[in-house]
């Protein structure tokens, strides 16, 4: 479970990046954190995992606070980044082998990593090539297998769609309601709005450093998501103008 | 987990160009330093032996007080390392019966173009290319990884920081000590089989393991400041531009502009100037010698009741009076003469000593600016290690003395004695040979020259050995706690 309370950040130029979010992402729950660039949303990624420190509220991953314990909350989280470059000159199984074991899973085989990768729709003859061979969408695919070979109960995505032709992202989207269904929380932040459709239980859409709205998948259904989402973007352009 | 990190680092480091790079370069470049210093030594050994012998049978029978003695200073095998000063420091010392000495160097130039270009030796490749090697395999540890994203998804897991640096730090380390230690034993190698160089002969085995040791501390040293360096810019382009800049300022303006700020601090007199001075004092002593030796030739006269201004001293017959006198004053004038070479000794040691003592407050004032880089501390250290340094200087001082002294004693005080004792004057061509013991007299010779023992050398720089302790430990320390606080996004 993922839990925001009051989670501000303002940075040290005084940019309020975040401001007093609250969120709770439940177990097997999908959520899909919508907004603009430098709305906040990698911010939030960024204080789930520690990697800045809030002024403000708390960050909890399965209810430990990741800034007095970050390297306990960690053990519970798994995270994906928008573009995944990884190491080059590895193989994609030294690649996955490296992380596996930085995420404490050190008995794994060979033929585990196999398993994994092909669970998420990597061909066989790409296992043991270099990675700096790979296309984006295979990176990702790896990213993610990093992610999964974890098995963390909460996963954080920053934009994995970005860049990834509509196959690909397609793929990766059905591998996550694949993780839902072992009863996962993902919170997922992206422009992406018609995945959010597809596959969110809740989506949220920030604005300005504030979590503006969320609706669940039942509210975001009956209403044209697309249109609120566009509404909120042009109340923004027209206040910025 | 510290193993995992370490084991990835090694993996990565392998598997890039850079490394294969920095491996072939030891591989090549040590051994052929090594080899080429080698054989510089194997020459200059031999020219050393060669000269040593000549001199003994060149003047087996030159016994007299105009004889200058001669003592030839043997190259030291450590020198193979860093040549240092090696080409400007005297190979021979001379030392007449005055007990003035002087230091020459007699090598000469064998190829002006090498020393154009600066020699590829063991230093040369530690300093110049060594050092700039890791910088380049250090530059985008920290911001390449952050480039490609890995670093945040290293972070993202439960991995300490301390446990992250420190294999950044360990493997890359590891790395390239490796391929330095291939080159250094392949250079051995080869070394044994190629040349007599007995660099591992048990008297010169530990200063060889002592000069590795703070080679790889020195290389240690500016892992760290690379390491530094990716950490505190933003990108890879920052990370090699702020390397490269790092590096020309410790491996060159540091070192070349120290001594010229020196200069501007405490400006001291030209060599030429101390010369003229010596000079001019030696010719007003000289003066005043032979005024004295007139004086004294004049009160003989008088006291026969001659009048030495008078006196044709080259048509003076078969006057036993004329004589007596001669040989009265060349009995006098031994002490007379020697007591103005004392003073002559004495003014110009003066002279001589002051100037020292104002070249060491120079010296010492462009050390300590040096030391700022620690290449500078490394130059000194090994430098004096090798026996090619700064103290190297006063010590060739210190035998030219033993030397000096030792042919007063075996040489000329015997000659001496025998002069006073049967008054023949320094003409001693004319002398009366046949009662002196000539086989009592042997020609001197530098046959124990004593390098500085590497305990005296690393005394000499214990602050060389510290400050490179000290930037082992400050740097590593800093680029630890930078990367704590390092912000990975």
């Amino acid at each position: 479970m993922l839990q925001a309370i009051d989670l501000t950040k303002r940075y040290e130029d005084q940019q309020l990046a975040l401001d007093a979010l609250n969120l709770e992402i439940k177990e097997g729950e999908i959520f899909f954190l919508l907004g603009a660039n430098g709305a906040g949303k990698t911010t939030t990624i960024n204080l789930f995992l520690n990697f800045i420190e809030p002024t403000g509220g708390r960050a909890l991953i399965n209810g430990i606070d990741v800034t007095k314990e970050p390297l306990e909350s960690k053990k519970y989280v798994s995270y994906v980044s928008e573009n995944v470059m990884l190491y080059g000159n590895f193989t994609a199984r030294q690649n996955l082998d490296f992380f596996a074991k930085l995420g404490g899973k050190t008995n794994l085989t060979r033929d585990d990593y196999y398993m994994r990768m092909r669970e998420v729709g990597l061909q066989e003859e790409a296992f043991e090539k270099k990675l700096k061979t790979f296309s984006k969408g295979m990176r990702q695919k790896v990213g993610l297998t990093i992610a999964i070979i974890k098995d963390a109960p909460n996963i954080l995505l920053d934009e994995p769609t970005a860049g990834l032709d509509p196959k690909a992202a397609a793929e990766l989207l059905q591998i996550l309601v694949n993780l839902k269904r072992q009863g996962k929380s993902i919170l997922m932040c992206t422009h992406d709005i018609f995945r959010a459709k597809n596959i969110a239980d809740r989506v949220g859409i920030m604005k300005e450093g504030r979590l503006v709205m969320v609706r669940t998948r039942e509210e975001f259904m009956e209403d044209d998501l697309e249109k609120i989402y566009m509404n909120y973007m042009q109340e923004m352009v027209i206040e910025k103008v | 987990m510290l193993r995992h990190l370490i084991i990835k680092e090694i993996q990565e480091i392998i598997t890039n160009t850079r490394s294969l790079f920095v491996l072939l370069i030891c591989i090549l470049l040590i051994p052929l330093g090594l080899y080429v210093s080698s054989k510089e030594y194997e020459q200059n050994r031999a020219a050393y032996k060669d000269a040593k012998q000549m001199y003994e049978e060149r003047n087996k029978d030159n016994k007299g007080m105009e004889f200058v003695a001669e003592g030839y200073i043997p190259p030291s095998p450590l020198s193979i390392f860093s040549s240092g000063l090696s080409v400007y420091l005297p190979n021979k010392i001379t030392t007449d019966s005055r007990g003035v000495w002087h230091e020459e160097n007699d090598y000469g130039i064998n190829n002006p173009v090498a020393l154009l270009f600066g020699k590829i030796d063991f230093y040369f490749i530690i300093t110049i290319i060594l050092s700039l090697l890791a910088f380049m395999v250090t530059f985008n540890s920290i911001s390449g990884e952050k480039e490609n994203g890995t670093l945040r998804l290293i972070v993202a897991n439960a991995v300490p920081r301390w446990k992250i640096i420190f294999a950044k730090i360990a493997g890359s380390y590891t790395v390239f000590l490796i391929s330095f230690l291939v080159g250094v034993i392949s250079g051995l190698v080869l070394l044994a089989l190629t040349t007599s160089v007995p660099i591992l002969s048990v008297s010169y085995l530990i200063p060889f393991l002592v000069i590795m040791m703070i080679s790889l501390l020195f290389l240690f040293i500016l892992f760290n400041i690379g390491i530094l360096l990716s950490i505190k810019t933003r990108n890879s382009g920052a990370s090699i531009t702020a390397s490269l800049l790092v590096w020309v300022l410790i491996a060159i303006i540091i070192p070349k502009v120290s001594p010229m700020i020196a200069q501007i601090i405490y400006p001291i007199k030209t060599e030429e100037v101390v010369n003229k001075q010596k000079a001019m004092k030696r010719d007003e002593i000289r003066a005043e010698s032979d005024r004295t030796s007139g004086e004294l030739m004049k009160s003989i006269m008088s006291e026969r009741g001659m009048n030495a201004e008078k006196l044709d001293f080259f048509n003076m017959g078969d006057d036993p009076n004329v004589k007596a006198a001669l040989v009265e004053y060349d009995g006098m004038i031994v002490d007379v003469k020697r007591k103005y070479d004392e003073m002559e000794i004495n003014a110009i040691g003066i002279i001589e000593k002051d100037y020292h003592n104002q070249q060491l407050v120079q010296q010492n004032i462009s050390k300590n600016i040096s030391r700022i880089s620690p290449i500078g501390c490394y130059t000194y250290l090994i430098s004096d290690l090798t026996n090619t340094g700064l103290i190297e200087l006063s010590n060739i001082e210190y035998n030219a003395r033993q030397f000096s002294s030792f042919t007063e004693s075996e040489f000329y005080s015997k000659l001496r004695k025998y002069y006073k004792e049967y008054h023949i004057g320094f003409n001693v061509s004319k002398g009366i040979f046949g009662k002196v013991d000539w086989n009592s007299i042997h020609v001197p010779t530098l046959n124990t020259y004593n390098y500085p023992t590497m305990i005296s050398s690393l005394g000499a720089n214990w602050i060389d050995l510290l400050f490179i302790c000290f930037y082992s430990i400050f740097f590593f320390a800093v680029s630890v706690f930078q990367f704590i606080k390092y912000d990975v996004r």
